[in-house]
């Protein structure tokens, strides 16, 4: 049987309750040796783990070590959920510093997200089980949105709320969605209900200022709505790459 | 500890054969207060439910309440129905983690029913358990997505109402489901019932001496998304009342040690302060109400029963969001008012699963968060939590048991509140230092 460890570090639990909800969890509890789960179990052994799920961000020295002793081990990884994987909503503390597990390990697989999506979950989940490899839609949210055809970027945005259905793409609108940017794997299911995507998922490249700065540079953006960034970075710090 | 929400310890001063001190220990900061300061008014209620993971719908229904408070409008009696089914939906799925996941482990370790202490011990010995519980999750889940949006961040309740109302077959299919989950709750209630009689001796040390409880469930609709009268009864079964507008003045907050927590106080005596809020506390104002239910009374306030409480209010819950389903909800678009904040304060009462949670926001005259403040239950039940661990620790050991045995009655004590470490560390880190 595989050991699976299930790690929470600064976080809601929400990725953790989203696993217990997961239609594979009842197979999980009987395929998989789950040696540390601390939401549902007294079990706690953090060795010789074959996987381990990660859902929370860094905020502490203690957490950064045990991440690294696993790594070292040659534990499996898994990044869950928009926090261990970008950062998550506390990216915008001023008094707190919070970072992705990819800052400190090379994560096997990473599956973001608030909560996951439940189809990818699942097969994040079947993959500690059975071996078979994960991957992410390398497509934006766009493709799996109904109003895709509508989509134009010619409309003045001049709000970042909806507060109605849409009838077509909420950039045709005139309100912000970062669908155009963001990975696909959620099955649009925010836009489906009436909420323009605020990125959860985060960005395709992985470098977000940049693919903020191209979807921007494409949009004509109202003067009265110039206070953006709440939005744009909402789940990761906005941090430039640069090459020396 | 394990199997409750989120990251703590106890921490235990034994000297000799006294216990001389308990602190539960939260050690995880989470700065929600600094995150939400100067964010605009609209943003909040897509911050705060990712405060916590099993009660999003509590906090998104806060910060709207508290926003629609600021703005004094009315929203669509339809909203107001689908917000408090997104709560039913979340009373079911959070109660149910607490019953099957954390505290029935205990009960039937108690009653020599199984070895391993968690879900799989659990099926290991009655295996009509975990389909059970998985069934009750998923129907939660399923009428929280209809009704809210999604299971974590709530986004079909805004400020104004709804961003959309629910069809027909979605009314439909929640009826159906909601039936298919009554069997196997009422199944679940009896067997736990059966438990608990079996350990009557064991359970009497976990009586809270002179409970005060403290609660906006409304009493005349049995809605959890509450009145903005919070309901105060102390230890002499006299009532109060208070408007969530003015909770600052009554409730008094201190901060935890080593802790980016704190424990909250009524403001009437501080030292020896065991407010219980949660199901205990719900049903003794509906029993100011009624007296149909004097028999459950005996039941308060020992936290053994605090279980059975929560299969209660599942049950309850259940029956409820059918009732509203089948009886009162309506048809129609007309599911929202248009609201535009404006600098004021606003403030907002809602049970969440573990008991009231509180909401107050200055707004500024740019329309962003000037200041908050979050009164959560956890924080409302812990200085009763760090009571009853230590009459229960002080209990075992007078009867000579070892320290793990006193600390695994300690760990039962502290699930019986079922807190949630997510809410209680939400707090603002500058006050810290």
């Amino acid at each position: 049987m595989t050991k699976i460890g299930f790690l929470q570090l600064n976080s809601c639990s929400g990725c953790m309750f989203a696993v217990l909800g997961s239609a594979i969890f009842p197979e999980l509890l009987k395929s998989a040796d789950i040696q540390v789960f601390r939401l549902i179990s007294d079990i706690q052994s953090e060795d010789h783990l074959d996987v381990v799920f990660v859902e929370g961000g860094v905020t502490c020295n203690e957490d950064a070590e045990l991440l690294r002793r696993l790594w070292t081990e040659g534990t499996k990884i898994i990044a869950l959920g928009s926090c261990a994987v970008l950062g998550g909503i506390m990216s915008q503390s001023p008094n707190m510093h919070i970072d992705p597990v990819n800052k400190f390990v090379d994560p096997h697989s990473s599956l973001p997200g608030c909560p996951p999506p439940r189809r990818l979950l699942g097969n994040l989940l079947l993959s500690a089980i059975d071996g078979s490899e994960f991957e992410l839609p390398e497509k934006n949210v766009c493709w799996e949105c109904p109003f895709a055809q509508d989509q134009t970027y010619e409309i003045e945005i001049t709000s970042l709320h909806s507060t109605h259905s849409p009838k077509s793409c909420f950039l045709r609108e005139g309100i912000l969605c970062l669908g155009p940017i963001t990975r696909a794997g959620c099955e649009a299911h925010c836009i489906k209900g009436s909420t323009p995507c605020d990125g959860c998922m985060g960005v395709l490249n992985g470098n977000l200022p940049a693919a903020i700065a191209n979807l921007f540079s494409v949009l004509k953006v109202s003067e009265t709505i110039r206070e953006y960034a709440e939005l744009a970075f909402r789940y990761q710090k906005p941090e430039l790459k640069l090459k020396h | 500890m394990t199997r409750i929400e989120g990251d703590s310890a106890l921490i235990v001063t034994r000297e000799k054969d006294r216990i001389t001190n308990v602190i539960y220990n939260m050690p995880t900061a989470r700065d929600f207060k600094g995150v939400i300061i100067g964010q605009q008014v609209k943003d909040l209620p897509k911050i705060v439910p990712r405060i916590c993971g099993i009660c999003p719908v509590a906090h998104r229904i806060g910060a709207v309440k508290a926003i629609e408070s600021a703005s004094e409008v009315s929203i669509p009696p339809v909203a107001e129905l689908l917000r408090e089914l997104a709560l039913l939906g979340e009373i079911i799925r959070s109660h149910t983690y607490s019953v099957f996941f954390s505290t029935l482990p205990d009960i039937m370790y108690l009653t020599d029913q199984i070895s391993r202490q968690d879900i799989l011990g659990i099926d290991r010995t009655q295996p009509r358990l975990l389909p059970i519980a998985i069934k009750l999750y998923n129907c939660a889940e399923t009428l929280i997505t209809a009704t809210a949006g999604n299971t974590n961040m709530a986004f079909n309740l805004i400020p104004g109402g709804l961003m959309q109302n629910i069809t027909i077959t979605q009314q439909q299919e929640l009826i159906q489901q909601l039936h298919a989950t009554l069997s196997g709750i009422k199944w679940t209630k009896e067997y736990y019932g059966w438990l608990l009689n079996e350990i009557e001796g064991e359970i009497q040390k976990y009586t809270l001496p002179q409970p005060r409880y403290i609660s906006c469930f409304d009493t005349h609709k049995n809605r959890f998304y509450g009145t903005d009268q919070i309901e105060f009864i102390s230890e002499d079964g006299s009532q109060s009342k208070f408007s969530c507008a003015e909770f600052s003045e009554f409730l008094v907050e201190q901060d935890l040690p080593e802790a980016p927590t704190k424990i909250i106080y009524a403001e009437s005596n501080k030292r020896l302060n065991n407010l219980l809020a949660g199901p205990h506390a719900r049903l003794a104002a509906l029993q100011t109400k009624s007296t149909k239910s004097k028999e459950s009374l005996r039941n308060i306030p020992n936290l053994f029963y605090s279980g059975l409480l929560r299969i209660d209010e599942i049950e309850f819950a259940i029956t409820n969001a059918i009732k509203l389903l089948e009886t009162e909800w309506q048809t129609g678009e007309d599911v929202s008012v248009a609201l535009e904040p404006q600098i004021s304060i606003g403030a907002s009462a809602v049970e969440a699963p573990r008991g009231t949670l509180l909401y107050r926001i200055n707004i500024n005259d740019v329309g962003r968060i000037e200041d908050i403040d979050i009164r959560v239950p956890t924080e409302l039940n812990a200085s009763a939590i760090t009571l009853i661990v230590k009459k229960v620790m002080t209990a075992c050991l007078d009867l000579g048991w070892s320290n793990d045995q006193i600390l695994e009655r300690a760990k039962m004590a502290v699930r019986c509140f079922d807190p949630c470490v997510s809410c209680a560390t939400h707090t603002d880190i500058r006050f810290r230092d």
